[in-house]
Order: C-alpha cells, then structure tokens, then sequence
C-alpha cells in the first residue's frame, strides 16, 4: 500500500470490499497520519475521516453533521428511528427506549441469556468440537433481543433470515434487499396492530404502545422503524465482539487467566474487547452546512464518513493502541458511538458479552484455534467474523452445571 | 477553585471543588454523584444531564443556547432554572453554585 500515493488508496477506499477491511489497519493508520480527511471516489463520491479527535466532531456536532440523510453508504433503502434523525427529534424517542436498557433493566435478563446459552452448548459440548460462530453467537442474539422487543418466538428463524439478507445486500442486490425490507415491515406491521389491540405486554414494543411524543401516541410506522433498528444494531455488532474476543483469548491464554483468576475486572477487559473489535467501523453522517475539518473546506450536502474503527486505533488517544491489553484504562473508545446516537443497547450488549465469555471459559476453557486459523470477516459498516472452528476435550451437558451453580451462588454483579 | 453544591432528588447533597473550565455536568462525574446520566458526553444532544438551578442564579448564568433550549424541550418537568448542566462551565463567578437534580434523567 505504502508504494501507492495515500491519494489513490483514499480514491478506492471501499468499505463494503473484503480485501480491503479483512483488515484495514494499516490502511487506516496510513489516513490518520497521512490524509486525515480525504475523498472516497466510491459509491458516488464521500468524504472519509480517520483521527479521533474529528470522527468525535463529527459525530457530536450533529447540527453540522447529520443523521436525517441516513448513515450507512450505500444509504439503506428504509429509514429507522432513531438513528436517522437528528435531535431534539431523536432524543424524544430515546426518552422512551433509554429506560429499557439501562444497566438495571438489563441485568434483569441475566438468568434468560445465561440459560439460552448453556442450551446452546448443550448442543455441541459432546462432541468435543463447534463452529462458534453458526453453532453458538449468531443463534444466541435473536434468541435474546426478540423477546425483549416483543416479537414472537416462532417468527425467529425467518426474522433472522431478513436480517441478514438487509444487512448484507446492500452493496450486491438491492432489489433483494428492498425486497427483504418488505417482508419484514409487512410482518412488524401486522405484530403492531395486533399488540394495539391486546393486552399490555412489558416490552419494548408495549412501552412504545403506552408512551407519547408530542402529546400523541407513536404511530405504527414509528414503532415499527424502531423495533428495526434495535433488531439491526444488536446482532452483527454484538456477535462481532463476541467472536474476536474467543480468538483473542484461545491465542492469548495468560489473558484467559488473569479473567479466570480475577485478577483481570471484566468491566475493563469487556470495554477493551469492544474497542479493539469495533464492529461498527464507520457510518456517514451529511453535512448541513459549509464546514471545515482539518483543513479540509465541506460542502453542504456532502457526504462524510467517520471511521470509528480507525479512531479507536488512534495512538494520539490509545497507547499500544493496535494490541488488546485487557487492564486498559481510561478507555475512552467510540465503538458504541458518540454524541447523541451512542449505542442504545451498550448495557446490554456488555452483559450478554460478559456471560457469553464467561460461560465458555467455565464450561469449555480449554478450547484452541488451529495454530494456520486466519479469520475472515464480513464487512461493511459493521465487521465481523465470518466464522471460528474450536476443539476442545469433550464435556458434559449442563444439568449437573444448575446444580453445580447452585451451591457456588458466583457473584452476579455484572455492572461495567 | 469553585464550589459547587448539587442536591440529589432525594435531598443528599453534595459540595465540591469544581475545575475552572469543567462544566457542571463534568464536574459531578468526576465525584461520582449520581443522578446525571450525560449518555452524549456533552455535545448537548442527550438531555440527560438537566439540573434545576437556584433561583438566586439563574440571572447569574450565559443565556441559553438555540440547542439548550430545544433540548430542554424534551426533558420531563422543565421550570424556571432547568439548564443543561454540560452546558455551564464552571469559573470564578459561578462560585458557591447550588443546583438539584430531578427525580430521574430517564
Ligand atoms: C458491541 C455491540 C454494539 C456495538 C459496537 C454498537 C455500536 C453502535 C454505534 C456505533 C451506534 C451509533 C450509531 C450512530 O452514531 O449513528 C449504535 C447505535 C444504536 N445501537 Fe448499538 N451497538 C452494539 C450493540 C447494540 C445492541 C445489543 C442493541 C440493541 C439490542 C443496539 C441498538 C442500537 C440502537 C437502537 C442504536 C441507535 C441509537 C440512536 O440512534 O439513538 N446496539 N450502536
Ligand atoms: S450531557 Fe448530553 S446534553 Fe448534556
């Protein structure tokens, strides 16, 4: 890369492109310090913002830099709350979301993620052998996050099959995925209308059904472009984490112990997880008005893209800021966001991170990736690990484990 | 240095020394007192850093902003006295300060 002027690795900078973001470190560090904000010539054109100080900018200053265009490029052909708005707008919906996934509110799954976790062991501990990543994250999330929106159990697997068709498609079929985009909307919107007319469920989608905005209750539209960017922003990225923190841990074990012993507080060690993943590697914001940014003159109407994993790479910021050091602290990282739009779902996301690893290390511990593993990741504005094969000496199924848990009573303080 | 008084909902108080330059919202992290949640980390876009202010202050303090006051727009039970607290920086003439805090951010 270093042959090419940073100009044309900018011009061809493409974050939906597997061979540029398997991994875009060294491209990233190349922006940082070489072309803090440069031009994309991709996808129609887009501005591209590296160091950290300017993605925080950028996000923050959301009446320079807003969110009512969309952010993600290609842009999604659906529009969602409250991602794509602005605030005051924006925050008057957070009001309503923000109670349901405080740390309190959350902590109180702990028992349900901890119990569809060990079912999903159960399924592959005999065999001494598992794709992580099929057999273990990508089943767990719907399992959790469906529930707690309020869409029903049975709807799961076609649900997820949707999901993935829209998160994915974007770039390669758009058809496919306007398609995609109304079936799932034609399903949310008949679950709304039946809910409207049953009884009071305590769920995201009854608290949306009981709350106001602006005097009125929230229409059907605004329940359902919600409950789909909750259902968006909690599998991928969350799952991302999940999977390189496994691979970090198999290929560092004196990490492994140091959280097996608790010499290591989780709180740090999950934070640090987060940032080194940062499975959302960038989204667009458009400018409102003309600005400048290091130096560099915006248009109104252009489009900009801050690359929050790249700010978390920043070394004016992080100090050995390319390795995971589990002890990390401050950790100020911006992979759950910044300003108005940080992550709805942080606390939750943190807890269901927290019991994943933990569980694992407790039940199969032992577990190794094949010395020659080089992982592959799907991209676009999030990235993630396509998949991660484990061996492990055999276990048992965890009815001898409740009994076992029983008796110890761990401590369940989860908070970060 | 400044001194700030902050008064939770349920009556506890707290009197700290604030950093010239920090704002009240910043310098009731930085001691730890509850009740403010400041999820923006004050870009003054989350409405969850609402303090009430004394009435012998409020004339005391820089007028609201065009996104202060839209903000405050959104919190429950804005009176007289609401502001932002990441929006008040704390200096000099801000000494001895009181402000409380609403029964909850959420
Ligand atoms: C490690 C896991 C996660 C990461 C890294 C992550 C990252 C992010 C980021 C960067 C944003 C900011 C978007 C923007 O600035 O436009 C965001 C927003 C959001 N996230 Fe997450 N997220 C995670 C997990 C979750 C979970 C578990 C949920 C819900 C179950 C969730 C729901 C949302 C929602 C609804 C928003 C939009 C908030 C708004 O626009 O006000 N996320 N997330
Ligand atoms: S901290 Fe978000 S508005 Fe003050």
């Amino acid at each position: 890369m270093s042959a090419e002027p940073i100009e044309e690795t900018m011009r061809a900078f493409d974050h939906t492109a597997p061979a540029q973001m398997n991994d875009p470190y060294a491209m990233y560090e190349a922006f940082r310090t070489r072309c803090p904000v440069g031009r994309s010539g991709q996808h129609g054109g887009f501005f591209v913002v590296s160091r950290y100080e300017s993605v925080k900018k950028v996000f923050e200053d959301y009446s320079t830099f807003s969110s009512t265009q969309g952010v993600g490029i290609p842009p999604h052909p659906y529009q969602m709350f409250p991602i794509d708005l602005d605030p005051p707008l924006q925050t008057k919906f957070r009001r309503v979301l923000n109670r349901r996934f405080t740390p309190e509110a959350v902590a109180t799954k702990r028992d349900e993620i901890q119990r569809v976790i060990d079912a999903l062991i159960d399924d592959f501990i005999e065999t001494g052998s598992a794709d992580l990543a099929a057999q273990l994250v990508r089943p767990l999330l719907p399992r959790i996050v469906l529930p707690l929106l309020g869409v029903p159990s049975e709807a799961r697997q076609q649900m997820s099959e949707w999901i993935e068709y829209m998160t994915r498609g974007r770039a390669t079929d758009m058809p496919g995925v306007i398609k995609a985009g109304e079936d799932i909307t034609m399903f949310l919107g008949g679950l709304v209308a039946r809910r409207r007319s049953a009884p009071p469920v305590d769920d995201v989608l009854g608290a949306m059904l009981e709350a106001q905005i602006d005097g009125r209750p929230f229409s059907d539209d605004e329940i359902l472009r919600t409950l789909l960017i909750i259902l968006f922003g909690g599998l991928d990225t969350t799952s991302a984490v999940m999977l390189e923190s496994l691979l970090h841990l198999a290929r560092h074990p004196q990490d492994k112990e140091r959280l097996k012993s608790g010499a290591t507080p989780w709180s740090l060690a999950i934070e640090e997880l987060v940032r080194y993943t940062s499975p959302i590697q960038g989204l667009r914001r458009t400018v409102t008005q003309d600005t400048r940014i290091e130096g560099q003159d915006l248009k109104a109407g252009d489009w900009v893209f801050g690359l929050h994993g790249s700010a978390n790479r920043d070394e004016a910021v992080f100090e050995r800021a390319a390795q995971c050091v589990l002890e990390r602290q401050p950790n100020p990282h911006v992979a759950f966001g910044s300003g108005a739009h940080i992550c709805l779902g942080r606390n939750l996301a943190r807890l269901e991170i927290e019991i994943l690893l933990k569980t694992v290390l407790e039940r199969f511990g032992d577990y190794e990736v094949a010395a020659d593993f080089a992982p592959e990741y799907l991209v676009g504005e999030a990235r993630g690990m396509k998949s991660l094969p484990v061996r492990f000496v055999p276990a048992q199924r965890s009815a001898w484990l409740d009994a076992k848990r029983r008796f110890t009573a761990e401590d369940t303080s989860s908070r970060p | 240095m400044v001194k700030v008084t902050f008064i939770e909902h349920s009556g506890t108080q707290h009197t700290v020394e604030a950093k010239p330059g920090d704002s009240l919202m910043q310098t009731a992290q930085n001691h730890s007192i509850p009740g403010i949640d400041a999820d923006c980390g004050g870009a003054c876009a989350c409405a969850t850093c609402h303090v009430f202010v004394a009435d012998e202050w409020i004339a005391r303090l820089p007028p609201v902003s065009g996104n202060e006051d839209a903000m405050l727009d959104v919190v429950e039970e804005r009176r007289r006295g609401s502001r932002l607290s990441c929006q008040l920086h704390a200096d000099a003439s801000l000494d001895g300060i009181v402000v409380s805090l609403p029964a909850s951010q959420r």
